[in-house]
């Protein structure tokens, strides 16, 4: 553990170092990765979760159980992805003056310390850390000024909901006189309640639930593709995953929190399978599908608020769900970034028949395509298949059915995406700005790859260790 | 049971092997293609060693692969060869085959699509639990999807891929979730065997509504009447090695997923498989009805094979509803059933197989244009000629042994509805013969004769065809219903061994030999057409000789022109009920619009009453008299015209089939009375 946030702070310095003299791209690829997988080490080298992990002074314990492991692994994943991705993507924008490769780094690190952290105060000071870096990466490419416009809603949508939360969190702490996350809470009064409310508005905003949505839209298309998956990818999954730690804590069941996730899941549900009709831009469509996903992710949640024997069962769904998803969408939008990067278009008809220009980024696009759909063989199938089967075993069968229809109607959208995409005449002549380079698509296979495989490794990993 | 887990997992990872070797070197496409189907063939051929193991074996066991639960009993088994020998014939065909499509560039996703789309179906198999079957069931749609949009330039391609891969979403994917959904909630179980033990705790009406889904999901899949709408669309447009898969592979997963979830793990009540049975029995005929009237050969066989399929489906069906009634003579059915599903699905994609020859040689599927194509390779033409002769039902073809199996065995139970199923079948057989006398025979046909650009076929198609037509043809000089019925798990009934004595078809083996044999020795005797005996007399005209011939296309005309109203009839009912009438009830007053829709249906109907009796007072020369006396004059001629007649000619072929089916009818009788 030492050694690696040896290596990380190295990292971070070696990249400003880097950047000021010369070029901070090998460095941040190479300590970056390197410090990714170590922290992945760490994680996996443990036998059993979950597992307290004492730093020799700090007063502030490490925590990792089977949800933040898999989380982490996710992370770490989409982080090296978007490490090796960025090399030559950055190339897209020429040269700027900010450092990419230290924010991207604080930005995956941050979002680690989310993941291992257990007690509110430090969770709120990664939290932040993590808005920061995120709100300048994307506004990586300031001259636009559509994307100076998505990154101020951006960070001011970000903020309000992080005072809800700060505020949230000092409530609580004046209700239970505890910040630690493993603290149990056995029985509700109208402050917890307020509290609760006050945090899971918090997570919610920067989950991108329904009808808090609005800023993602704008936001996660506006950065580079690489920050683009891992803002999709891993940052709004935080969401859930606050609310799953704060629901984890309160033993008694919160039906007032359930119908508020539920009603707010299922507004992101049908507010994104509305929208997805009338999108013209890629990554506009992804971070739609974004919204859509968490909505699934949050269902989990919710029934653990009510049943809460299921809470154990409900953070396992949410994890899976969480990997598989994330690698899917990471694939997707990478694939957004070698169309920009080789072909400067993001748009769905100017990339009209793209397998006629290009085989490889039709293949990458049309795998993507069916990954974040969850059709098999890509895996993010049996985290959807869990949260119905969940839901039915509940007793919910309007829900199960509704999640059902939903899913086949999305289906019905995203192949005829394909057919159009894919299969389908171009319209015009696409023209090659740059060539592919392997960083840029090699990540993009290895994920695709993954996303074959992801939940046997997950399944194998929680049937093991936890 | 450890050496068959092994093998599965070492065809899997050769499966793997082959779509990294021929994704790496996608490149170079021909070295890709090859690899690539010469790994893949040795998985399908170590596969078949897996199912001939496990059959043999007769056991049934649950095994393990890599943590996902797999069963094999004799029917997975008999299905894993459906699977298989196929795939093993497809991947050495599409060694030389995907030649044609080499300016698409897709060498590594071909092979890869390729190993996915059979090694999905391995799964369907043999998966032991819901959420298993669910998945590789998903990965084969997709795959199939994937494959048949292959060659996505054409538009009609791309609109049946899309068209294809909505319908399977619509009424297979999500009644399949819905089923399961429904299950889990009620037995909170996922299992086959733990599924079947708590489907008591199911409430009646939830029970008949996951039976329902089911059996439409499967019923989708198998393109049973009125859910075959996709088939005849989405098979010709694929390439033929992948027509022949999906053909004579993928619909055969739905039937056997109504026989293992419908019958076996839900055991669904009676009505529903009388509903199936009626399906079936409509698909059988329609389905041939609607392949005489197409020229597209693979459009043909997608037709044939909705037929086909409702021939297997009538007797897993009417086996089902025999073993629910407690009658144990539905095994024999069953057995039969499942024979013949085997026995289609080596003919099937056999004759698809032959398109794709045809395609090869003029790069033309319609059967005007393939005149003489199979003169160019005599394997080709002892395939073309195994694959007619199977596929009609005439021996000694395996395609005979499985026909007369599935007629014999319905005639069993003596009663009169059975029969009544039998007969139909039996009519609906002559039919085959004759759409199936347009794919084949003109390929056959030594006067007009296209030109091709090479001359012979390359050795893996070569190979891949006398396979599948030389196990055609071995098969068919054994007894295989006593093998299969004895593999049965069926120890109730062992009381009663129904044996089927080689009498059954000593007497038409014998003319089948003799027709086969003459046709052979006339092939080898002359080269000439001995039928263009002179020039006709064209009062003057110089007028090419070829334009005297029928032309294939044009061979039923009268029989067209007969089901012309049937057709008309059928269509316009979908369309008052799946078109017009919703739109009229969306749109106008409920009442007044209905009665006014069924009073032009009914004004309709009478109009075209009308014309089918006009047109059967025009049509007097077309009588069944008349006919059997052309075949016996003709056959008094030479033995030799015959043949001919049964190739080209739609009387001679009636004739022929009519008195073919006598003598069959009469020796079930007859040894019907010894043995049974």
């Amino acid at each position: 553990m030492i050694v690696t946030l040896t290596l990380c702070s190295i990292a971070l310095v070696a990249t400003i170092v880097g950047e000021a003299l010369r070029d901070a791209r090998i460095i941040g690829l190479s300590l970056g990765s390197l410090s990714l997988a170590l922290i992945a080490y760490t994680i996996l080298s443990v036998n059993h979760y979950p597992v307290m992990i004492k730093l020799y002074s700090v007063d502030a314990p490490l925590y990792v159980d089977n949800v933040s492991a898999l989380m982490i692994i996710n992370v770490v994943v989409l982080g090296i992805m978007a490490l090796t991705s960025s090399y030559r993507y950055i190339d897209v924008y020429g040269r700027r003056g900010i450092l990419y490769y230290t924010l991207l780094l604080i930005f995956v690190y941050s979002m680690i310390g989310v993941l291992l952290v257990d007690n509110w105060l430090t969770f709120l000071l990664f939290w932040e850390a993590m808005t920061i870096s995120s709100y300048m990466l994307i506004t990586y490419d300031y001259n636009d000024p559509r994307v100076r416009n998505a990154g101020t809603l951006y960070v001011l949508t970000c903020h309000a909901g992080a005072l809800l939360l700060t505020i949230g969190i000092a409530l609580l702490y004046a209700a239970t006189g505890s910040l630690s996350m493993l603290h149990a809470v056995q029985n509700l009064n109208p402050e917890i309640e307020l509290a609760i409310m006050l945090m899971f508005f918090g997570f919610a905003v920067k989950a991108g639930l329904a009808p808090i949505h609005f800023w993602l839209p704008y936001a996660h298309p506006a950065a580079p593709s690489p920050v683009s998956a891992l803002l999709s990818g891993a940052m709004v999954e935080l969401g859930a995953y606050g609310t799953y730690r704060l629901v984890e804590m309160i033993k008694v069941p919160i039906p007032f929190l359930a119908y508020t996730i539920g009603f707010m899941s299922f507004a992101s549900m049908v507010a994104a399978l509305i929208a997805y009709w009338s999108q013209s831009d890629l990554k506009r469509l992804f971070a739609w599908s974004t919204i859509d996903h968490v909505g699934w992710m949050f269902i989990p949640i919710a029934l653990a608020c009510v049943n809460r024997s299921w809470i154990n069962g409900a953070g396992i769904v949410l994890a899976l769900y969480v990997l598989n998803h994330g690698v899917a969408k990471a694939a997707a939008f990478l694939t957004t970034g070698y169309t920009l990067y080789s072909y400067g278009s993001r748009s769905i008809d100017e990339l009209r028949g793209l397998s006629r220009w290009d085989g490889l980024a039709a293949f990458l696009l049309g795998a993507s395509i069916f990954a974040i759909e969850g059709l098999p063989p890509f895996n993010l199938f049996f985290p959807k298949i869990f949260v119905i089967l969940a839901c039915i075993r509940m007793g919910l069968w309007y829900i199960a059915t509704f999640l059902a229809i939903l899913w086949c109607l999305s289906f019905v959208y995203y192949v005829m995406l394909f057919n159009k995409s894919c299969l389908e005449p171009p319209r015009a002549p696409l023209r090659m700005l740059r060539k592919p380079s392997a960083t840029i698509y090699i990540p993009i296979v290895l994920l695709i790859i993954f996303a074959v495989i992801s939940n046997f490794v997950a399944q194998w990993m929680i049937s093991v260790k936890g | 049971m450890m050496i068959l887990v092994n093998l599965i997992l070492m065809a899997l990872g050769i499966y793997a092997l082959s779509s990294i070797v021929s994704l790496a070197l996608t490149k170079n496409y021909r070295t890709s293609i090859r690899i690539g189907s010469i790994l893949s063939a040795i998985a399908s051929s170590m596969l078949i060693i897996v199912a001939l193991t496990s059959w043999a074996s007769r056991e049934s066991a649950l095994i393990r692969v890599v943590s996902i639960p797999l069963h094999i009993d004799t029917i997975s088994s008999i299905m894993l060869l459906v699977v298989s020998i196929p795939s093993l014939a497809s991947a050495i065909f599409s060694y030389s085959y995907m030649e044609i499509y080499e300016e698409t560039k897709r060498a590594g996703m071909f092979i890869t699509l390729l190993n996915m789309f059979v090694a999905s179906m391995v799964f369907v198999v043999l998966s032991w639990d819901i959420l298993t079957f669910l998945f590789s069931w998903e990965v084969m749609t997709l795959a199939s999807y994937l494959l048949i949009a292959w060659d996505y330039e054409k538009p009609e391609v791309r609109a049946a891929g899309i068209r294809y891969a909505i319908a399977m979403h619509l009424l297979s994917s999500i009644p399949l979730i819905l089923a399961i959904m429904l299950t889990y909630g009620y037995t909170h179980v996922l299992g086959f065997t733990q599924v079947k033990s708590s489907i008591h705790s199911i409430p009646t009406l939830i029970y008949i509504a996951i039976v329902i889904l089911i059996a439409i999901a499967f019923a989708t899949k198998a393109g049973l009447i009125p859910l075959h709408f996709w088939l005849p669309e989405a098979h010709p447009v694929a390439p033929s090695n992948i027509s022949a898969l999906l053909s004579g592979v993928m619909i055969k997963m739905g039937v056997y997923g109504l026989l293992r979830l419908l019958y076996y793990v839900y055991s669904a009540p009676t009505w529903l498989w009388c509903i199936i049975l009626a399906q079936a029995l409509s698909s059988a005929i329609w389905g041939s009805l609607c392949a005489i009237q197409e020229r597209n050969a693979k459009k043909i066989l997608a037709y044939s094979s909705i037929s086909h399929v409702g021939y297997m489906t009538t007797a897993i069906s009417s086996g089902i509803i025999l073993l629910q009634n407690g009658n144990p003579l539905g095994l024999p059915v069953l057995a039969a059933g499942v024979i013949y599903v085997f026995a289609h699905s080596l003919f099937k994609s056999l004759l698809f197989l032959i398109t794709g020859c045809y395609l090869y040689f003029v790069n033309s599927v319609d059967v005007d244009k393939i005149y003489g194509t199979a003169l160019n390779s005599k394997s080709l033409l002892f395939a073309a000629l195994i694959g007619l002769l199977s596929i009609s039902g005439l021996p000694p073809t395996l395609g005979y042994l499985s026909k007369v199996y599935v007629y014999g065995t319905l005639m069993l139970p003596n009663n009169l509805f059975f029969y009544i199923a039998s007969a139909l079948l039996m009519a609906a057989s002559p039919l085959s013969m004759m759409y199936v006398a347009k794919v084949i025979g003109p390929s056959m046909h030594l006067g007009k004769r296209y030109k091709s650009s090479c001359i012979e076929l390359p050795k893996s198609m070569r190979i891949s065809l006398l396979l599948l037509s030389s196990l055609l043809l071995a098969l068919g000089f054994v007894n295989v219903f006593n093998y299969v019925y004895g593999s049965l798990p069926a120890r109730a009934y062992e009381h009663l061994y129904v044996s089927i004595p080689p009498m059954i078809y000593a007497i038409p083996l014998v003319i089948g030999g003799s027709m086969l044999f003459a046709y052979l020795a006339s092939l080898a005797s002359s080269k000439r057409d001995v039928f263009v005996t002179g020039t006709p007399w064209t009062t003057g005209y110089t007028v090419a000789i070829d334009r005297h011939r029928v032309s294939a296309s044009r061979m039923y005309v009268d029989i067209e022109q007969g089901i012309k109203p049937l057709m008309d009839f059928a269509h316009e009912v979908y369309r008052c009920l799946v078109l017009r009438l919703p739109r009229a009830l969306l749109t106008s007053g409920i009442s007044s619009s209905i009665t006014s829709r069924f009073n032009s249906l009914g004004s309709w109907i009478q109009r075209k009453l009308l014309s089918v009796s006009n047109a059967y007072e025009s049509k007097k020369e077309f009588h069944v008299d008349e006919a059997a006396m052309s075949f016996i004059i003709g056959g008094i001629k030479t033995f030799r015209s015959m043949l001919r007649t049964l190739v080209v000619s739609p009387i001679g072929l009636f004739t022929i089939v009519i008195v073919l089916l006598a003598l069959l009818i009469i020796v079930m009788f007859i040894v019907g009375g010894i043995a049974w």
